[in-house]
């Protein structure tokens, strides 16, 4: 699905696509899954949690990718994975918690814990912060942006700089 | 007058239980006052812009000259909307923690977007005169039909949206004021209208940045309210978890699809709200962009500080026995503000909820506009030539026509409003934001990505608002039609593979390789 596949290596950017499609479709068959008879069967909600979990990941992969490389990136994006992916597992897999003992962790009972904090908190220390380290050098440096300026002076019929 | 969901609406689908009655009128001096000066510094911010507005890259790019924090400030303040203060902590008290799931994306969603589109869409700005969403879909596909589609989408749903906002921008003010929800569309809509048509979306965004700072220093504030009056987090938590597990359970009293559904459709949906992305062609620096996930995220936690806090500790004090059960529960913001913060403060909320509406309004009118003046008439081969004046002239009739809506439709403006999201995210997710970043995509992808999303949303919402067809609980057709859209312009592309290297210009290819 990829044409720049011209750095050594796997082709991240190719393979960032395959998993946004992979995930919608994934996210698709659990919708449909709950038009069958009996409700939606128990893997459905397994299904969407891997689903949504990869496919927000996976395109921030398909931006980040410059000539099919997410370079260090790969490290901030796995452990997004595993903790988005891994907190809506736990979430799924612990029993509810119980009302008469309430175990708190850092307010909360542990599985609306691993919600709040896990998923929507976590992600924060990662991803901006990948982001921001790793802007000059894998997303736009001042060379970049001369590149571009000068292709925009050339599609208007002047000479670049 | 009563309209279910209003301050929910254009976020949530039918798997959210609806709204049914008025704000409680809280007219008090200091108030009122605060309102006064909230509307008095706004109208000043619209008059300075009005001035500074000379052109139409100004009324609908500021020029491309605003720095990081004014970016940050006014993404944030178009984010949130009068729903974070009213609707959202209405739902968390409705549905537990079922309703964070519509916040929760929020650590992921502004690095996502800083990858997937801040850069592209700017560096587009730096080779192309774009200055809308679908003049970016029409240079990347070569295709004035796509952008002439993706400019009717928005056009639709910014009309929705826009008579939503008022009518609610109407409640709030006649909350405050006491004058009617009539008199308050008009007057909220005439204040927006003063400084949107004079200063574009200069005057947008520096509102923005002062409503905004507002908005985050409030909401801190009223969240530390909150956990004194529910004798902090743990407090809270015990006296939910005596009387109502399943309110603090992961889903809330969601079921785990349906959850998992808002966390899809507004994780990915957020790539395609225009309100939103537009500004991206607008920084003066777009090195400056390094900063912008970690700085806008941190803003848009802090304001959700209050959607949780008042949502949980109002449940907690209605269990308590402290305040009565809620029979609407968007009063659950008016109620707590009004026992147990100081009258500054909730005058300042108050505030902040019309101005958080206002500069929400206030970017649709500016979007709506330019889909009207530039987008649709692009797209039958016709250009306005002066834009500055159109763009004026589309303001006032977008606004003028979503203040009637919103006074006399009657239910219509609720459903209007219902599929907002939706239809952004459905038509423009996959056509710009994984069009911008694959060359394989082609016209025919995007053109028909854009009718799917288009189609799906009209039909299945028109069905489901007259109650003629349901789809089971979990599915929303926002999820549904923005799932099928992506997999369709995926399809579509592949499909019609051999034309891809067709609709790309050069500039274009420079942009998506930087």
């Amino acid at each position: 699905m990829s044409d720049s596949a011209q750095s050594p290596g796997p082709d991240m950017h190719r393979w960032a696509l395959l998993l946004v499609f992979a995930s919608a479709l994934a996210i698709g068959v659990a919708y449909a899954s709950a038009f069958l008879p009996g409700g939606t069967p128990g893997w459905a909600p397994w299904l969407f949690m891997m689903g949504t979990s990869v496919i927000m990941v996976a395109m921030m992969a398909v931006g980040a990718a410059r000539r099919g490389s997410i370079g260090r990136l790969w490290i901030p994006f796995s452990m997004v994975i595993v903790i988005v992916m891994g907190g809506f597992g736990v979430v799924l897999a612990l029993p509810p918690a119980d009302p008469g003992d309430p175990n708190l962790w850092l307010g909360l009972p542990p599985r609306a814990a691993v919600i709040m904090y896990g998923i929507g908190f976590l992600p924060y220390f990662l991803v901006p912060v990948a982001y921001a380290w790793t802007f000059d050098e894998l997303t736009l440096g001042e060379g970049d942006l001369e590149r571009v300026r000068d292709e925009a002076l050339r599609a208007r019929g002047d000479t670049p700089r | 007058m009563s309209f279910p969901g209003l301050l929910s609406a254009g976020i949530l689908s039918a798997a959210v239980p609806a709204q049914v009655e008025e704000l409680p009128h809280v007219v008090e001096p200091t108030i009122v006052w605060v309102a006064i000066a909230y509307f008095a510094i706004v109208t000043v911010i619209g008059a300075w812009a009005t001035r500074r507005t000379r052109t139409a890259g100004d009324f609908f790019l500021a020029g491309k000259g605003i720095g990081l924090i004014a970016l940050s400030l006014s993404v944030m303040s178009a984010t949130l909307s009068g729903f974070t203060f009213i609707g959202g902590p209405g739902l968390v008290y409705s549905i537990g923690l079922g309703a964070m799931f519509i916040v929760l994306p929020a650590a992921l969603t502004n690095a996502m977007g800083a990858w997937a589109l801040a850069k592209r869409l700017r560096l587009m700005a730096e080779v192309r005169r774009t200055i809308t969403l679908p003049d970016a879909i029409g240079a990347r596909y070569r295709s004035p039909l796509a952008q002439g589609l993706a400019g009717v989408s928005i056009l639709v749903a910014v009309i929705g949206y826009m008579a939503t906002n008022i009518l609610a921008l109407g409640l709030v003010i006649d909350a405050v004021f006491g004058i009617g929800v009539g008199w308050g569309i008009w007057l909220g809509m005439g204040i927006t209208m003063a400084y949107a048509v004079g200063g574009g979306i200069v005057a947008g965004i520096y509102t923005d940045v002062f409503q905004g700072s507002l908005m985050a220093v409030a909401s801190v504030l009223v969240f530390l309210f909150t956990l004194q009056a529910g004798g902090g987090l743990s407090g809270i938590s015990e006296t939910i978890l005596a009387a109502d597990p399943g309110f603090l359970g992961p889903w809330g009293h969601l079921t785990p699809i349906a959850a998992l559904s808002f966390f899809f459709v507004f994780g990915m949906g957020s790539l395609g709200q225009p309100h939103v992305i537009h500004k991206f062609y607008m920084l003066r620096d777009p090195l400056k962009l390094r900063w912008y996930p970690l700085v806008t995220t941190f803003a848009l936690i802090v304001a959700m500080l209050l959607y949780f806090g008042v949502g949980v500790a109002v449940k907690a004090l209605t269990v308590e026995g402290a305040l009565d059960p809620l029979t609407n529960p968007d009063n659950a913001t008016p109620i707590f503000l009004l026992n147990y913060t100081p009258l500054i403060l909730a005058a300042l909320v108050f505030s902040g909820v019309a101005a958080a509406i206002m500069s929400t309004v206030n970017s649709f009118m500016n979007i709506g506009a330019a889909a009207m003046m530039h987008d649709i008439p692009v797209s039958l081969g016709k250009r306005i030539d002066n834009e500055l004046l159109w763009g004026r002239i589309c303001t006032v009739v977008i606004s003028v026509a979503a203040a009637l809506l919103a006074q006399h439709s009657g239910m219509l403006v609720a459903f209007l409003g219902v599929f907002g999201w939706g239809l952004f995210a459905s038509t423009l997710v996959p056509a710009l934001a994984i069009g911008l970043n694959w060359k394989g995509a082609t016209r025919a992808g995007a053109i028909a990505s854009i009718g799917t999303g288009l189609a799906i949303t009209l039909v299945f919402e028109t069905l489901a608002f007259f109650e003629l067809y349901s789809f089971p609980v979990g599915v929303t057709v926002s999820g549904l039609s923005l799932v099928l859209s992506i997999l369709i312009f995926f399809g579509v592309s592949w499909l019609s593979r051999e034309t891809a290297a067709d609709t790309l210009d050069p500039d274009i290819r420079v942009v998506m390789e930087a």
